[in-house]
């Protein structure tokens, strides 16, 4: 399921949830209506996050200590709001890093492939 | 447009009959749905409309299908642990037992000893593989019991 897209689903499988904690940390919190629509506005509707997947992620990186949760009422129902915890700070790094390098590397890869035919 | 109490009540039914159990996934889902229906009756369209096509868009498989993958999400990792704890404890009283006998009959140990190693390995495999074995067996048949 993961993410509906103009992408291979397979390509996209496993950076759902960086691209959570990418958000999280440049926006205070957020809800997951509010994370589809950003994403699918920033991607230019190439991303769209299916919510199948999408709360999966977003509980199993609260039970893994990355994510905090504060409830509030929105007129007559509740909305939570996900923000990074102390620790999911401090993992947002690695991962930007690991995936940056992991998309260099291809793009080294495929040049190379270019450059040799 | 904000959806009123009665709108906001059919959701969450909804969700209960799918046979969502957990709390805060309802929670989500209902302001998801919530923000979904407010969207398309923003653009003119009537509740029902509207409910069924966040219906589609947020829950196509079902929405208790989501919890399903929430709690594969949750427990996978300690699921194969177990499975692992399992195996080695399975190897490890199959390999106690067949040693038993490997040592016994060439005379290398004596049937007493030999016996102790043997039950040794029979009660490490009762007490760890077996009960696991009629676990998923158990787990096994409600799921079918279910499904039927």
């Amino acid at each position: 399921m993961y993410i509906c897209t103009m992408y291979s689903r397979e390509l996209l499988k496993g950076i759902l949830k960086p691209i959570i904690l990418k958000l999280l940390s440049e926006n205070d919190k957020m809800y997951g209506y509010e994370i589809v629509q950003t994403v699918k506005h920033i991607s230019d509707n190439k991303i769209l996050i299916k919510e199948g997947s999408l709360y999966p992620a977003l509980h199993s990186l609260t039970k893994e200590g990355y994510l905090t949760v504060e409830s509030r009422m929105m007129g007559n129902r509740i909305r939570k709001y996900y923000s990074l915890t102390d620790n999911g700070k401090t993992q947002l790094s690695p991962v930007i890093q690991e995936l940056t390098d992991f998309s260099q590397t291809l793009d080294k890869l495929f040049n190379l492939k270019t450059a040799l035919s | 447009m904000r959806i009123d109490n009665h709108q906001l009540s059919a959701i969450k039914t909804f969700l209960k009959n799918e046979g969502v159990t957990n709390v805060q996934l309802r929670d989500d889902l209902t302001d998801h749905f919530g923000c979904v229906i407010e969207e398309c009756m923003r653009d003119g369209k009537a509740f029902e409309d509207a409910f069924y096509m966040a219906r589609d868009r947020i829950a196509p498989d079902g929405a208790l299908q989501i919890e399903k993958d929430l709690n594969y999400l949750l427990t996978v990792n300690r699921e194969i642990m177990i499975r692992k704890i399992v195996f080695i404890m399975g190897y490890f009283s199959a390999y106690t037992i067949i040693l038993s006998i490997a040592l016994y009959l060439p005379g290398i140990l004596d049937a007493n000893t030999s016996g102790l190693v043997a039950m040794a390995g029979m009660l490490l495999f009762s007490i760890s593989v077996l009960p696991f074995y009629f676990y998923l067996w158990y787990k096994k048949s409600i799921h079918q019991f279910k499904e039927a």
